[in-house]
């Protein structure tokens, strides 16, 4: 059908026009979309890079933080309180320091040991880092633990101040740590190296060398260190490092025998706490006479601690003899004592076990014995056989320790696999740590010997802080092996050597292994470094 | 349709398309940027993990001793005043942080790209004990980007100067 316009012209459907200009803003349309998606995708990306810059530089601020406050905690010459907490720079919360685009601040805590109440506390240095640059902030968490001397396979304090060398002779495991000069005397034909060592150091910065002269090669570094890397360098050795104080007072000592830093017993006795057998050791007061202690195992395995304290009564001196058996697995010490040659008391048996530190107020003049099995249920320790054996070793009191024979471990731990934490052997070894004045090697000891533990003697002496008696007496001994560590104010001179004929003149050939157990400082009141360990690190 | 109808499309089409291309040729540039601004975190950050894991004693022995021939990427390291230059990465410091040090400059895409690490003095006026225990660390890496601009990330920290 067709409409017929008022003015009879024929009128049909429009002919569609503007396709083009349509198709031209759809196009445009499409073209802004992809635009803006692309500066989208761009701005997206900047905000990320920028993101991660600043969360970079937060980082290595939050580390800077964590950095400062460790070596804030080095530097203080008491550490921080249990329970306290310590800002860098501080003194409070509101300080920061800034540096670069940002800033940063520091927070030390302490905690109880994770792993064993036992040890000593950690310290938790918290490094908090802020950018400026879009706010944000990130925290390095560091968990340090104070070090023991005993992480030490050889530490020696003053070095070359009483003409000691280490020779070719000698042969050195573990962490080697020297306040003073390393002087060394190896030979270029010796195969036997003198260190076994990840880490020796001396505070001096450089080295007096022997005959041999200054090593020239990765050859000759060979025949003083094990696993020299063939290009020569030397990275088991540091030269220049930090000094680090020796102990100068047994005051830890004596508090942790006694149980208390104040009314120490005056009158000659040997004291336990029998009403809190755990929260103390044992403490000698000699009143001025010759004290004695072994270790020994009874039939059952439970170690046996003997202290034969001498009375004098007028000229007459008469053994007062203190005898302590613990059983670790049933957790109670029985105690009995004698006097003279009368019987022995009827032991008393009481619940608990010292807290293994044992402190005489005079020389040791006889120690030896051997040491039983801690007690481990599960792989875990559940009770120690750790024992600290101190004297007064001040400058003031000067007592010394004489060992009189071997001293050694029921079941000594596998030295070449001592991380373990499965391995049984390894967590029942004992240990024991010796300090003295002045340890002596007594003439009566075997040709040769081996005296397990940690030793540490603060003498001043020339002839040395660890010594064999043999040497004064001119007499030529065997071998003498130290398993453990060996921690002195002069040096260790258990044998003396002629630097021509390189063979042994007097006393003992020695060697030092070390027991890495010791590392983490099991043992009770041995003191410590003013250096930290780091445990663990992680990024918040 | 009209040669107006023409026009106008081709017009409004050239303008559309004009600023779409003003618009991607941004976001392109951006993006770019952005994209070396991210690599060139990535680098300064592992030269700072460098420092930092070789700690600073050893770090400026090895530098001293082991100073070889330039490659395309230089590191210059200034301890208290003194500059030193050596390679980046470093060949061969340790075989366990070897396999850190690969960046190169060819990917940072930017062979005109200085990285340069500046050790400087520790200074806390309240505890004059600790400037002996650490140094300041500077990580600059700059460049020069499409607008010939210079252009640089910056990361600061500090690090104990101690080896254990």
């Amino acid at each position: 059908m067709t409409d017929v316009h008022p003015d009879n012209q024929i009128v049909g459907r429009k002919k569609p026009q503007g396709f083009i200009f349509i198709f031209g803003v759809l196009a445009l349309g499409v073209l802004l979309i992809m635009g803006t998606l692309c500066l989208q995708v761009a701005t997206d990306s900047w905000n990320q890079s920028v993101r991660a810059r600043s969360n970079m530089e937060a980082t290595c601020l939050a580390e800077a933080a964590a950095d400062a406050g460790e070596a804030y905690l080095r530097s203080v010459t008491t550490a921080p309180a249990k329970g306290s907490t310590t800002w860098y720079p501080g003194p409070t919360s509101s300080t920061w320091v800034t540096l670069g685009s940002g800033q940063y601040q520091a927070k030390i805590t302490t905690r109880t040991n994770p792993y064993n109440a036992w040890y000593a506390n950690t310290y938790v240095v918290w490094g908090y880092g802020k950018s400026t640059r879009l706010g944000i902030t990130r925290t390095a968490i560091l968990s340090l633990s104070p070090q023991s001397f005993t992480l030490y396979g050889y530490f020696e304090d003053t070095g070359v101040s009483n003409n000691w060398w280490v020779s070719d002779l000698s042969h050195f495991q573990g962490p080697f740590h020297t306040n003073g000069k390393l002087q060394i005397d190896w030979s270029k034909t010796s195969s036997a190296q003198i260190f076994d060592s990840t880490s020796v150091s001396s505070v001096a910065s450089s080295i007096t060398w022997g005959s041999a002269g200054t090593p020239q090669n990765a050859s000759d570094w060979g025949k003083i260190f094990t696993n020299v890397p063939a290009n020569g360098t030397t990275p088991m050795l540091t030269l220049g490092s930090d000094s680090i104080p020796f102990p100068t007072a047994a005051t830890d000592q004596k508090t942790a025998a006694w149980g208390s830093s104040s009314g120490y017993p005056t009158t000659q006795g040997v004291y336990v706490n029998t009403a809190n057998i755990n929260s103390a050791g044992i403490y000698i007061t000699s009143g001025g006479q010759n004290v004695t202690t072994a270790f020994s195992l009874d039939a059952s395995g439970n170690q046996v601690v003997t202290v034969n304290s001498y009375v004098k009564v007028g000229s007459t001196q008469t053994a007062y003899i203190y005898e302590l058996t613990q059983n670790l697995s049933a957790n109670t010490t029985s105690v009995r004592t004698k006097t003279g040659t009368n019987a022995w008391t009827t032991s008393t048996v009481y619940t608990g076990v010292p807290n293994g530190v044992l402190y005489s107020d005079n020389t040791i003049s006889s120690l030896s014995g051997v040491l039983g099995d801690s007690y481990v249920v599960n792989s875990k320790i559940v009770r120690p056989n750790a024992w600290t054996v101190a004297t007064d070793f001040s400058t003031t009191g000067q007592k010394n320790v004489v060992i009189t024979n071997n001293i050694t471990y029921q079941h000594p731990p596998v030295l070449t696999n001592p991380y373990d934490p499965n391995n049984l052997v390894n967590l029942t070894a004992p240990a024991l740590g010796v300090l003295g004045y002045q340890i002596q090697i007594g003439t009566s000891c075997p040709t040769n010997m081996e005296i397990d533990g940690v030793y540490l003697a603060t003498s001043t002496s020339t002839s040395g802080a660890i010594i064999s008696n043999d040497i004064a007496s001119h007499t030529l001994k065997g071998a003498m092996t130290i398993m453990g560590g060996t921690i002195v104010k002069t040096a260790s001179v258990l044998g003396q050597y002629s630097s021509s004929t390189k063979q042994m003149v007097y006393g003992y050939h020695e060697t030092y292994k070390y027991d890495p157990r010791m590392a983490s400082g099991p043992l009770k009141a041995f003191p410590q470094t003013n250096q930290y360990g780091l445990d663990s690190w992680q990024m918040e | 349709m009209t040669i107006v109808e023409v026009l106008v499309t081709i017009v409004v089409v050239g303008i559309g398309l004009m600023a779409a291309v003003m618009c991607l040729n941004s976001a392109l540039i951006a993006n770019q940027r952005a994209n070396r601004i991210a690599v060139a975190t990535m680098a300064a950050n592992q030269v700072m993990n460098d420092v930092r894991s070789q700690r600073v004693a050893a770090y400026i022995i090895y530098m001293q001793n082991k100073a070889t021939a330039q490659p395309a990427l230089g590191i210059t390291v200034t301890v208290n005043g003194t500059t030193t230059t050596v390679a980046y990465p470093m060949p061969a410091m340790s075989t366990t942080n070897a396999q850190n040090q690969t960046v190169t400059s060819s990917q940072l895409q930017m062979t005109n790209a200085q990285v340069s690490a500046v050790l400087g003095p520790f200074s806390d006026v309240a505890n004059p004990g600790m400037a002996a225990k650490l140094n300041t660390v500077t990580v600059t890496v700059s460049w020069t980007g499409n607008a010939k601009q210079a252009e640089s990330v910056v990361l600061s920290s500090i690090v104990s100067n101690r080896i254990t």
